[in-house]
């Protein structure tokens, strides 16, 4: 959808980011092998990702030669994917090896997809379009990094229709937590909501939030009350994590939103948790609840953000990412040098 | 004269200084209408006391505001301050050795631009540019739209508007000729420490463009404010004399309707009546 008077007028910057576009688990699972392919979009990019040779890789989903999805296609034996039209077949590079119908030509120089970055981190698959800036690196997500959690689960990821700027927002937004999620997450005598310190350490947005213990009276069990650590890497990923008031101890709520277009995401969270004995249905049932309310408001919203949205004091954590992602946006078409500036450079408010 | 018999300056809402600085210094002391105000800096929020008693505290426009009687309202808003194409920033937050009435008396005098600020804000070559009637709104807030004046720094016409909502405080609208329905900001919210003394925190608030360098903008500003603070330290008397307006001289048709809207308002802390 077309926004008067967008935030951010070129989105191409966020191909420099590493976004998540599935989860191990739905590699493994796509076939018999668990080696793919499977196909998934990102930032309207059709990407094939398949193991080849016993390495995770991913390339543009589309055959030099009459543009069919490799995605459609197969691995084969030989470390190759297989195209599923004419047989053209692809080494992990991208480069195309064999073409059946011409087994003794030349192979053309152009007969090739682009291969993209491509990592496994926390149980997710990781892709990075343009990494000829590498300035960037996998978010960051505690669920491993703390020896006191128990348990990591990654959860199957969902897609909304919504931008993945409005689900990230969403789930920063202090304001809408009274109104929203009254009884679930939040006391609706607690909506105004305060107005915190924000720092840019190392390209992530850091703050605290402390909602009121007298809520712990009135919120369901599961409900994670407790004081709130965000450290959000920018440009669509939230690491919240949480001392509970009930017991204290922690509990992770890691996000992030993966940009399918300018208005769908494909979503991806892990929770990690103390509690060897809490079945997994658990915290993910309790989630699903919380999701359950927020996507059908979120849904509503058009995917780009506008400068012509009103924003109130109490909006300073989206008001603080929006600039952000601005000066980002703009820093791109300066350049590496500016972009790397506006991501890296820290800026303190706690201290 | 104790600030709680002046109701027209106790009930007011005032800056004690921007989040930040109060944090990075890990100031925990400063002073209001003669009083001695203990802050608190908590991990979300920064509190306040005065003699041990809880004050109420809000953070707006980049500072925190707090007030010793009972305010009508919130602090005035200034709901731009939030666009998101904005440069925001407390310019500084200095104390000045006079009445912090005489700030605002000063930041709205465009007369004085030539002279205090000559090849910055004006140059005596463009005297007497067109002034418009102030006027106080249906809220009691003063006034003075369109005030012109020659900037020598865009060789053109700059264009001013100035709301006073409180006594001690004044924000500037700083007319843009590309966007006319919009505004950079710049303000002055006066923090009295009492009736000779005051701490004044400069905000602005700009649209952001891609020239700008926040650094060099704080630098400018400062430099013009180190040019008002030599004049203003220099007046005398320190407090603003509100008792012989019909007799001033040398002060302009926005000094003197301010200066009428303090006698309005029964305002006589920092001033001489």
């Amino acid at each position: 959808m077309n926004i008067q008077h967008p935030l951010v007028s070129d989105q191409s910057h966020l191909r420099h980011f590493w976004h998540p576009v599935a989860t191990v688990d739905e590699l493994e699972n796509s076939n018999d092998a668990g080696i793919g392919p499977i196909g998934r979009v990102l930032l309207d990019e059709n990407v094939v990702i398949a193991k080849l040779d016993d390495k995770v890789v991913a390339m543009r989903d589309r055959c030099a030669h009459r543009f069919a999805k490799l995605s459609a296609g197969k691995v084969l034996d030989n470390g190759h994917i297989q195209c599923p039209y004419h047989g053209w077949e692809y080494g992990a590079d991208g480069k195309c090896v064999f073409i059946p119908a011409c087994p003794n030509d030349p192979i053309p120089k152009k007969a090739l997809t682009p291969s993209f970055g491509c990592e496994i981190k926390y149980g997710l698959i990781w892709i990075r379009l343009d990494g000829s800036w590498d300035v960037t690196q996998i978010p960051y997500c505690e669920a491993w990094d703390n020896p006191e959690y128990k348990r990591q689960i990654v959860a199957e990821p969902y897609d909304w229709e919504s931008s993945a700027e409005r689900r990230w927002e969403n789930f920063t937004d202090f304001s809408h937590f009274a109104y929203v999620h009254p009884g679930t997450l939040y006391d609706p005598a607690y909506s105004e909501p305060a107005i915190v310190p924000i720092d840019r350490v190392g390209g992530e947005l850091q703050f605290f939030l402390e909602p009121g213990k007298d809520m712990l009276d009135t919120l369901p069990d599961d409900s994670p009350l407790g004081s709130w650590t965000y450290r959000a890497a920018m440009p669509f990923t939230v690491n919240l994590s949480i001392r509970l008031y009930k017991n204290d101890q922690p509990f992770l709520l890691w996000t992030t939103s993966s940009p399918i277009s300018a208005d769908t995401c494909r979503n991806f969270m892990i929770i990690a948790h103390t509690d060897r004995n809490m079945p997994d249905s658990q915290p993910l049932d309790f989630q699903k609840v919380v999701l359950a309310e927020d996507q059908p408001v979120i849904e509503t919203q058009p995917g780009g953000l506008s400068l012509e949205e009103i924003s109130l004091p109490t909006d300073k954590v989206s008001n603080q990412y929006r600039k952000w992602l601005r000066e980002l946006g703009m820093a791109a078409g300066q350049g590496k040098d500016a972009f790397e500036k506006a991501l890296l450079t820290d800026i303190f408010e706690s201290r | 004269m104790d600030a709680k018999e002046d109701p027209a300056v106790w009930n007011r809402w005032y800056v004690v200084g921007a989040p930040t600085d109060i944090r990075r210094r890990n100031r925990c002391q400063t002073r209001l209408l003669g009083r001695q105000i203990d802050l608190r800096i908590h991990k979300t929020w920064i509190s306040a006391e005065c003699e041990g008693r809880p004050l109420p505290v809000t953070e707006r426009l980049g500072y925190v505001w707090t007030t010793l009687g009972r305010p009508d309202g919130p602090p005035q808003s200034l709901l731009e301050y939030y666009e998101v194409d904005r440069i925001v920033m407390n310019i500084w937050s200095t104390p000045l050795k006079c009445s912090g009435l005489r700030i605002v008396d000063n930041v709205i005098d465009n007369a004085h631009f030539p002279f205090v600020h000559p090849g910055i804000l004006g140059d005596q070559a463009h005297l007497g540019l067109g002034l418009s009637a102030p006027y106080t709104d249906d809220g009691g807030t003063l006034w003075s739209r369109s005030q012109k004046a020659w900037l020598p720094i865009t060789q053109s016409v700059a264009e001013y508007t100035y709301r006073i909502a409180d006594p001690y405080s004044v924000i500037l609208y700083i007319h843009r000729p590309d966007t006319p329905h919009r505004f950079d900001f710049l303000s002055i919210f006066a923090q009295p420490i009492d009736e000779e003394n005051f701490i004044a925190h400069k905000m602005l608030a700009w649209i952001r463009e891609d020239w700008m360098n926040a650094k060099q903008l704080k630098s400018d500003q400062q430099w013009i404010s180190v040019q008002d603070k030599y004049v203003l330290e220099r007046h005398r008397p320190k407090k603003l004399p509100l008792n012989d307006l019909e007799r001033s001289v040398g002060v302009d048709k926005t000094s003197l309707a301010y200066r009428g809207w303090l006698l309005d308002q029964g305002v006589r802390y920092g001033a001489i009546t």
